[in-house]
């Protein structure tokens, strides 16, 4: 790809989501949605694999069918109220904007293709996918947040983090694997709105350290399935070490960073006095935390049988990606700075 | 002008249909023109004459990139009209459905009236359209952004035919 | 406080950053001289309970034995695993050690706060370096499977603790576990639901007969580290929960406790009659542990203050003598390599010193009079008895084939024909270190058991 196409699409892919988190007219936040789902595509499909197109096509079709429902829920809005201002928008169409926005997030009905998608792209942009892209729609959602529809957020989220650990638990891809942990985190994510926007806030921040620093030391290690993480020690121990951190970070074990959305999200469901998905949402952590902790059997806690060559992995310097220590660290020590990232 | 406005729907209809039964893309874009103007010239007989006329001209336009860009890449000897044998089918099969649809739903179109069910109170909303490119210039500068990026978008998609890239040769 | 907790968390630079020559001298004797700086905190001027509190933090007579205990299992871990490590290259030696000062280090401060979330917090933190030792430093391969059943029967025991937890904070604004103790507000409107969410953390934890399945593969499988300190310390924090949250709630315990005291009581004869069973000498250990801690379990329950000064006394005593076993253990595989009991018979004629220890280890195991497990076991059943006259027929059977186990363990090492064609390597004097240093405290104590409650 030329360097000045290049340009262009990651420009428009950063202005798009800036458009779209700015607009107050429904019409210029769906032109933002659309620029962004174009203008990533392109940078899926780089890889010219067939995979990639796959990935490319089902990204593009599902995210077209969400915008266009975005679109028909705003054009009706616009038809029984008289106005597209996104801030009053009436229950009906919130519902359905919701569940649009829903399917953009890949929250647990409707995030059959998101594994897909990410397993056919390459790490890194798996990684805008699963950070960068998630901005926009959730940006609509804090938006619309003056009548949110309770009961679906509160039951799509529960459902997805039910469904990211479950399902997450076949997987053997480390893009796959972090596609579900993506799922089962945004059902977290999406119950905060019921919750304080800050906490969402929060929750979406340490979301985003977390599956960053994950992504990076995966793309640094080149590690596309559980087999060869077991080969990654031989290239960086120290890495491989703050990869189990990490990891042990992304399913939540106190101290940890991860560990700070998830009391907060505990407690402020107390307050309401949610108790019964309160216990649902603490033990659907434990199957995500099942196969993040085999992940980190094959990082560091087992030196799995190599052959001989691997041995000499350590001679070649791994490139180093700059970002890399502050975000393994950011991901690993955030919880004491919690007081702070709340207000 | 009733009658008029009938004319205009069939057109569409039958513009809707030449695209949905697949002939080659150069036949496509004829009848997506075909089914634009039929839209425009309903929209006109409601009463909507400046989004009609602003209709025919993107969809026109567009068509034009369309065919341009079907002679220069998809261009093929023998080219698909609606009359060869497997569109043929295609075609026949719509019509049916067509005719079903019209004929279940036309007793309550009949007794209720397309303007019945309000849709004319959105046509106020058209001048909003005007309003638009006079006060959002940069709406305007933004689609037309939107656009530019669509078609590097396109280029790079269906780029690399040996390669994996989405057109299939 | 901070003088203990920042040295201790200063062995973790020290263990990365010494060199290679010192690592395991300097760590030991660093450790050692903490716990010696740590033995300042019985001493208690005008016998305030608490005392040397801070807002966060605060030393009474049930936080002060742990800590000293686990303190003290630090560096008795350091020295019993280096023969284990002799072979690693320095950098996993540095990582090990680092690993094993975290632990200490949450450990410290899981005992000493004061706030029920950071206990909580802390509770948890311990999990991830035990983990470590498991699942890295074990040897089987089914040490994944132990790690993994550890992990998750804490986590799922422990889960609903957090949400009771938080629960708690929401109703009363505070999770000081004093001043809750103190209001006693929620106690009324405490529900069945809620003590069950505080307990079975702690239940999973110590184990309950019924919730210990982790725990026999767990010792198994770790290293030798590893299970000292699980045997010593990890499984203490189940009774040290207990006896902080039943004042939260004492009518409700006294409803709620008949299931679990007798399950508790029934599992001590059930793990013992296991014991005589196991092929596996690590198992037996291990399974004697849940039986001991059984007698805990039932003696923090009943909540009599003969019966809390008991179980802290056995906490206490079990602590040292089952590490003291898990390292006669070590010794053995670490020159048979095997922990099979028909494998590693007739040691008598081959280490005869170490005879003497596993007969003073196995004289402990039973309880037999100058120790303070016979102390610690004689309180709690003489509370038992007293809470209700029938629990005496469980208790004493139990005393009988924790005996007959102990026995069993003995004679089936040492006494017999050696296998042949096995070369044993002499015990070292370090292996002699160790034992005195598990035995020295075991002895010592009985002449002032005031100090352990």
């Amino acid at each position: 790809m030329s360097p000045l196409i290049w340009s262009l699409l990651i420009t428009s892919l950063a202005t798009s989501t800036i458009i779209t988190m700015s607009s107050h007219h429904w019409l210029l936040a769906w032109v933002g949605l659309e620029l962004n789902t174009l203008s990533i595509l392109p940078v899926i499909i780089k890889s010219h694999h067939p995979r990639a197109t796959e990935a490319a096509t089902k990204y593009f079709l599902i995210q077209a069918a969400a915008a266009a429902l975005i679109l028909l829920a705003s054009t009706l809005n616009a038809w029984q109220t008289g106005h597209w201002s996104i801030m009053h928008t009436s229950a009906h169409t919130t519902t359905i904007i919701t569940l649009a926005i829903l399917l953009k997030l890949g929250i647990a009905p409707m995030h059959g293709w998101y594994p897909e998608v990410l397993q056919g792209s390459t790490m890194n942009t798996a990684l805008i996918i699963s950070t960068w892209q998630k901005l926009a729609p959730l940006t609509l959602l804090y938006l619309i947040n003056n009548n949110p529809p309770t009961n679906i957020l509160l039951l799509m989220g529960v459902i997805s983090a039910l469904a990211g650990g479950w399902i997450g638990l076949n997987q053997t891809q480390t893009r796959k694997i972090m596609a579900f942990s993506s799922i089962a985190h945004m059902g977290w994510l999406i119950i905060t709105l019921n919750l304080s926007l800050h906490l969402t806030t929060t929750t979406m921040m340490i979301y985003m350290i977390t599956t960053t620093a994950m992504f990076m030391s995966l793309n640094t290690t080149t590690t596309k399935t559980m087999t060869d993480m077991g080969m990654a020690w031989t290239q960086s121990p120290p890495l491989t070490t703050m990869m189990m951190i990490t990891l042990m970070s992304l399913g939540g074990l106190p101290p940890l960073t991860g560990f700070t959305p998830k009391w907060l999200i505990l407690n402020n469901l107390c307050h309401m006095n949610l108790l019964f998905p309160t216990i649902i949402l603490a033990m659907a952590s434990l199957p995500s935390l099942f196969f993040y902790i085999r992940l980190a059997y094959f990082t560091t806690l087992t030196t799995p049988p190599n052959t001989t060559n691997t041995h000499h992995k350590w001679r070649f310097k791994p490139p180093l990606i700059a970002g890399l220590t502050p975000a393994t660290s950011l991901a690993a020590l955030l919880l004491p700075l919690m007081p702070m990232m709340i207000s | 002008m009733m009658y008029l406005i009938f004319l205009f729907s069939v057109c569409f209809v039958l513009g809707v249909l030449g695209v949905a039964a697949n002939p080659a893309p150069f036949f496509g874009a004829v009848a997506l023109v075909f089914g634009a103007l039929g839209c425009c010239g309903v929209l006109v007989g409601l009463g909507g004459s400046y989004i009609g006329i602003v209709l025919l001209l993107i969809y026109l336009g567009g068509m034009l990139v369309v065919v341009a860009y079907s002679v220069a890449l998809a261009a093929e000897p023998y080219p698909e009209a609606w009359v060869n044998h497997s569109v043929l089918m295609h075609v026949l099969g719509y019509v049916l459905l067509v005719l079903l649809v019209g004929w279940c739903f036309m007793e309550l179109f009949v007794e209720s009236g397309v303007d019945a069910a309000g849709f004319f109170s959105l046509r106020g909303d058209f001048s909003g359209v005007v309003l638009l490119f006079s006060m959002g210039g940069w709406l305007l500068l933004l689609s037309g952004w939107g656009l530019l990026l669509a078609l590097f978008v396109v280029l790079e998609l269906t780029r690399g035919r040996a390669r994996g890239g989405l057109r299939v040769p | 406080m901070l003088k203990i907790l920042l040295a201790t968390a200063m062995l973790i630079p020290t263990a990365l950053l010494i060199k290679p020559k010192h690592l395991f001298t300097t760590t030991s004797a660093y450790a050692m001289l903490i716990t010696f700086l740590m033995l300042k905190w019985f001493e208690q001027p005008l016998n305030h309970k608490p005392h040397s509190t801070n807002t966060l933090m605060m030393l009474d007579n049930i936080t002060t034995p742990l800590t000293t205990m686990s303190a003290w299992i630090l560096p008795l871990m350091i020295i019993a695993s280096q023969h284990h490590l002799v072979t690693e290259p320095v950098n996993r030696k540095r990582m090990f050690l680092a690993t094993c000062a975290t632990l200490q280090t949450t450990l410290i401060m899981t005992f000493t706060t004061t706030d029920l979330t950071m206990f909580y917090i802390m509770f948890e933190m311990t999990l991830v370096p035990t983990l470590i030792l498991i699942t890295r430093w074990g040897s089987q391969a089914e040490r994944l499977n132990a790690g993994m059943y550890f992990l998750f029967y804490t986590l799922t025991g422990s889960l609903p603790l957090l949400i009771a937890i938080l629960h708690l904070y929401v109703s009363n604004g505070h999770t000081t576990m004093l001043l809750l103790a103190m209001q006693n507000t929620l106690t009324p409107n405490m529900t069945m639901i809620m003590w069950l969410a505080c307990m079975m953390a702690f239940m999973v934890k110590m184990p309950l007969y019924g919730l210990h399945l982790w725990l026999p593969k767990a010792h198994v499988e770790a290293p030798i580290a590893g299970s000292m300190i699980l045997a010593a310390v990890l499984l203490k924090l189940g009774g040290y929960g207990i006896i902080r949250m039943i004042p939260l709630a004492p009518q409700m315990t006294q409803t709620m406790y008949f299931p679990f005291i007798v399950l508790s009581l029934w599992g001590m004869i059930m793990t013992s009659l296991i014991c005589l069973r196991q092929t596996d000498l690590k198992s037996i250990i291990a399974y004697s542990s849940v039986s001991h801690m059984g007698l805990v379990i039932a003696a923090t329950l009943i909540n009599t203050p003969w019966s809390t000064a008991g179980a802290m006394i056995l906490m206490i005593a079990h602590g040292l003598t089952s590490s003291l076993l898990f390292c006669l253990a070590n010794t053995n595989y670490e020159r048979t390599h095997t922990r099979t009991l028909l494998l590693t018979q007739g040691l008598l004629f081959i280490l005869p010193l170490m005879t003497m220890w596993w007969l003073v280890a196995s004289l402990m195991n039973m309880a037999l009079p100058p120790t303070i497990n016979l102390l610690g076991e004689l309180m709690i059943l003489s509370s038992l008895f007293n809470w209700n006259t029938t629990t005496i027929i469980l208790t004493a059977t139990t005393t009988l084939i924790t005996a007959t186990y102990s026995l069993y363990i003995f004679i089936t090492t040492q006494r017999g024909t050696p296998l042949p064609n096995k070369v044993l390597t002499p015990t070292h004097t370090r292996e002699h270190l160790l034992m005195t240093l598990h035995l020295v405290p075991l002895t010592l104590l009985i002449t002032n058991p005031a100090l352990m409650f």
